[in-house]
C-alpha cells in the first residue's frame, strides 16, 4: 500500500526543512559567538560604571553617553570623521584612474598591476607603517637626501602632522578603494564608450555621462569601504599623528587600554557603530548594493 | 559619399608580439544615398573597415574622405556618421526616451524641438509609449529599432550598421530586413551594412562589397555578384555552385572553347578575359540543364547519374564525370527530370553566357 500523499509530502518537506537548517546552523553559531554575544557585551558595559580602580560595575546608568557629548569629544568626532571624508577622497582621487587604467590594460599586464595592489596587503600593515616613519621622520630618508642635495636647510617636519596621518590612511586603504572600482570598470561594456562618442560625446562628456553614472556603484562600494575602516583605524594616527593627533580610534583605544574606563569606551564604541550603520543605509539609499560589496 | 582610398590597419598583436594587416589597402568608393553592403566571412576585415570609417580605429595607411573632407585624423565624435552597433550598446542607465535624445542633448537642441524629433522616431520604428521603459526591458528587436533611431535622429549623412540583425531570430529578421531597407529609401541617408549572411547583403543592398582576408575581392550589384563572380572566392561564398578547371583551347563563334579535366570540351562566356592557359570557371547549378540529348547552341558535357536530392522547392541532381568528379544540378521541383535514363549517359547542358571564367 502507498502512503497518504499528504503524509509523504511533508515527511519530504520536513526533511528539506532540517537541510536548510543544518546548512544555516555553522555560520548562525558563528555569529552569535563572535558578533551577537560581543556585541551585548558591549552595549552592557557601556550602561555599566567604572570604579575607582578601573574594573566594572554593572549598574545601568547612562552617564556614558552624556560624557561622549561633551564638546571635546565631539570635536575629536568631527576631526576623525573629516579625516575619513579626506582619506576616503584621496583614495577616489588617485584609485579611480589607476583603477580605469589597470582595467584597461592588455590582458598580460593586468594581473601584474592587480598584483602590486594586492601584494603589500601580504606584509603586516604595522610593519608598513614603521617604513613611512622611517620615509617621513626628521632624520629620515626624505630629509636626509634633501639636505645633502641641499634643496632645504632645515628638516621638514613631516611626522606628527595631520598630513602624515593622511598618508599613511591613504596608503594603507588604496586598495580597498581600487579593488570595487575595478571589478565594476572592468565589466563596464567599453562599446558604450564608443556608442557616446559615435553620437558626438567628447570624452569629457562620455566620462560625465556614460562612465561615472555606468561605474557609480564602484564608487560608493569603495567610499563606503574606505570611510568606515579608516573611522576606526587608531594604529596610524598613533604611530603617524603623535600625541598632537588624536582620532575616536585612539581615543576609545586609549579607555580600554591605558585609562581602564571600558564603560566610557564601550559607549563612545556604539556611537561609532551607530554612525557607520547610518552611513551603510545612506550607501544603500544613494544606490549601492550589498552584493558589490563582495569585492572580487 | 565617403571614400576610402588605399586604406590599410595593421593591428599589433600583444600576445604573439606580431602584427597583421586586418585591413590591407583597400580603395572603395561609396554613392550618396547608396546601401551598400560589405559582405564577407569573419575576419576578413569588415568590421575593421567599418570602425575606420566611424573613427573607432584609425588608418595605418591611406585617408577616408566623408563628403569630400578627409577624416582620417578625426575622433568619431567630430564625424558625421552614426553607428548601429552588433551588440546594440544602448546605454543601460537612461530610458529609451534618454537613448533616444543622446546625440540631440550633447547638441544643444531645444528641449521641445528634441521632444518633437524623438517622438518622430519612436513613431517611426513603432515603439511610441515605450520612452520610460529601461533597455533591459525590451526584447531584441525592439532593442534593434532603438539602436536605429538613436542613430538616425542625428540626421547623419552616411549610417554605419556592424551586422545589426545578426542577434535576432530568422522570422524577425527578415522583417527587419525589409525596414531597414525601407526606411533607408524614406530618408535617402548612405548606408553602410556589414554582414556576414550572404542573403541579407542579397536582398538588401544596391550594391556589394565581398571582402577576403583584408583586400576586397569584387565590387557590384547584388545580380553582379550573383551571375558574374569575378573571383573562386567570390563564386564559391555566395550561392552554391560548380567550379571547373579547364585549359584554354581557342575561340569558336567568338565563345572561349576550353577542355575540361576529363578530355570533353565545353563553350564559355566570351566577354571573359582569357590569358593563361588553365582557366577556372563557374556555373550555378540552377542554369544547368540534364537533358537526353542536347540542343543546337548549348554547350555540354556527358555525365553519370549519381543521385537526387529533394529539398522541397527545388530537386538536387548529382552527376559525375568521367574521372569521378560531382557536379550538382538543380531544377525547380515541378519541373521534374524525365530520369528514365538514370543509370545510363546523360548530358547536362548550359548556355555558354552562363559559364563565367573567374580569377583564382
Amino acid at each position: 500500500m502507498e502512503p497518504p500523499p499528504g503524509g509523504k509530502e511533508r515527511s519530504k518537506f520536513s526533511s528539506k526543512l532540517r537541510g536548510s537548517l543544518l546548512t544555516i546552523a555553522p555560520i548562525t553559531l558563528w555569529m552569535l559567538a563572535f558578533f551577537i554575544v560581543p556585541i551585548i557585551i558591549i552595549i552592557v558595559i557601556s550602561f555599566s560604571k567604572r570604579t575607582i580602580v578601573g574594573s566594572i560595575e554593572y549598574s545601568f546608568n547612562l552617564s556614558n553617553y552624556g560624557k561622549v557629548f561633551n564638546l571635546n569629544y565631539v570635536k575629536i568626532l568631527g576631526n576623525s570623521l573629516w579625516i575619513s571624508l579626506e582619506t576616503t577622497l584621496l583614495c577616489l582621487l588617485f584609485g579611480y584612474p589607476f583603477a580605469y587604467f589597470v582595467a584597461r590594460a592588455s590582458k598580460k599586464y593586468r594581473s601584474i598591476l592587480l598584483m602590486l595592489i594586492i601584494l603589500p596587503f601580504w606584509t603586516n600593515s604595522l610593519i608598513r607603517t614603521y617604513a613611512w616613519m622611517i620615509l617621513l621622520r626628521t632624520e629620515g630618508i626624505i630629509n636626509t637626501y634633501l639636505m645633502n642635495l641641499h634643496i632645504i636647510k632645515e628638516p621638514l617636519q613631516m611626522l606628527y602632522t595631520e598630513g602624515a596621518v593622511l598618508i599613511g590612511m591613504l596608503y594603507t586603504m588604496f586598495p580597498f578603494m581600487v579593488l570595487p572600482l575595478y571589478s565594476t570598470i572592468e565589466k563596464l561594456d567599453f562599446s558604450l564608450l564608443e556608442a557616446a562618442a559615435d553620437l558626438g560625446a567628447n570624452p569629457r562628456k562620455t566620462f560625465l555621462k556614460v562612465t561615472l553614472p555606468l561605474t557609480k556603484s564602484g564608487i560608493l562600494s569603495g567610499c563606503l569601504l574606505v570611510f568606515v575602516p579608516t573611522l576606526g583605524l587608531f594604529f596610524i594616527p598613533d604611530l603617524m599623528g603623535g600625541s598632537k593627533i588624536i582620532l575616536i580610534s585612539n581615543l576609545i583605544k586609549n579607555q580600554f587600554l591605558q585609562s581602564r574606563n571600558w564603560p566610557f569606551g564601550a559607549a563612545m564604541s556604539i556611537i561609532v557603530m551607530l554612525l557607520m550603520f547610518i552611513f551603510l543605509k545612506l550607501f544603500n539609499k544613494l544606490g549601492g548594493s550589498k552584493d558589490k560589496l563582495e569585492v572580487m | 559619399m565617403v571614400k576610402l582610398n588605399h586604406v590599410v590597419k595593421v593591428f599589433d598583436d600583444d600576445d604573439h608580439d606580431q602584427s597583421h594587416a586586418a585591413v590591407n589597402d583597400i580603395s572603395l568608393e561609396i554613392m550618396e544615398g547608396e546601401f551598400l553592403t560589405i559582405l564577407g566571412p569573419s575576419g576578413c576585415g569588415k568590421t575593421t573597415t567599418l570602425r575606420m570609417i566611424a573613427g573607432f580605429e584609425k588608418c595605418t595607411q591611406g585617408n577616408i574622405y566623408i563628403d569630400g573632407e578627409d577624416v582620417s585624423s578625426k575622433p568619431p565624435y567630430e564625424r558625421q556618421v552614426n553607428t548601429v552597433f552588433q551588440s546594440y550598446a544602448l546605454f543601460p542607465h537612461m530610458n529609451i526616451y534618454d537613448n533616444i535624445a543622446f546625440g540631440l542633448n550633447l547638441k544643444k537642441v531645444s528641449k521641445t524641438e528634441i521632444d518633437r524629433r524623438v517622438k518622430e522616431m519612436l513613431k517611426m520604428v513603432q515603439l511610441e509609449g515605450m520612452e520610460k521603459r529601461m533597455p533591459d526591458q525590451l526584447s531584441g528587436g525592439q532593442k534593434q529599432r532603438v539602436a536605429i533611431a538613436r542613430a538616425i535622429i542625428n540626421k547623419p549623412k552616411v549610417l554605419l550598421l556592424d551586422e545589426p540583425l545578426g542577434a535576432l531570430d530568422q522570422k524577425l529578421r527578415k522583417q527587419m530586413q525589409v525596414e531597414l531597407k525601407h526606411l533607408q529609401k524614406q530618408l535617402g541617408i548612405t548606408f553602410i551594412f556589414v554582414t556576414h549572411d550572404q542573403e541579407e547583403a542579397l536582398t538588401m543592398s544596391n550594391r556589394i562589397c565581398i571582402m577576403n582576408n583584408g583586400k576586397i575581392e569584387q565590387v557590384g550589384t547584388p545580380d553582379e555578384i550573383y551571375e558574374r563572380p569575378a573571383t573562386r572566392f567570390v563564386a564559391d561564398f555566395i550561392g552554391e555552385t560548380n567550379i571547373f578547371e579547364a585549359r584554354f583551347k581557342g575561340f569558336e563563334k567568338g565563345q572561349v572553347q576550353a577542355t575540361l579535366e576529363d578530355g570533353q570540351d565545353v563553350l564559355l562566356d566570351k566577354s571573359t578575359p582569357v590569358g593563361n592557359d588553365t582557366i577556372c570557371f563557374a556555373i550555378r547549378p540552377e542554369r544547368l540543364k540534364i537533358k537526353p540529348a542536347p540542343a543546337d547552341r548549348d554547350s555540354y558535357f556527358k555525365a553519370k547519374y549519381k543521385e537526387s536530392i529533394y529539398i522541397g522547392s527545388t530537386i538536387k541532381t548529382i552527376v559525375t564525370l568521367a574521372n569521378g568528379r560531382a557536379v550538382t544540378v538543380s531544377a525547380p521541383a515541378g519541373e521534374a527530370y524525365d530520369l528514365s535514363y538514370r543509370s545510363e549517359e546523360l548530358y547536362v547542358t548550359w548556355n555558354p553566357e552562363n559559364a563565367v571564367v573567374i580569377k583564382e
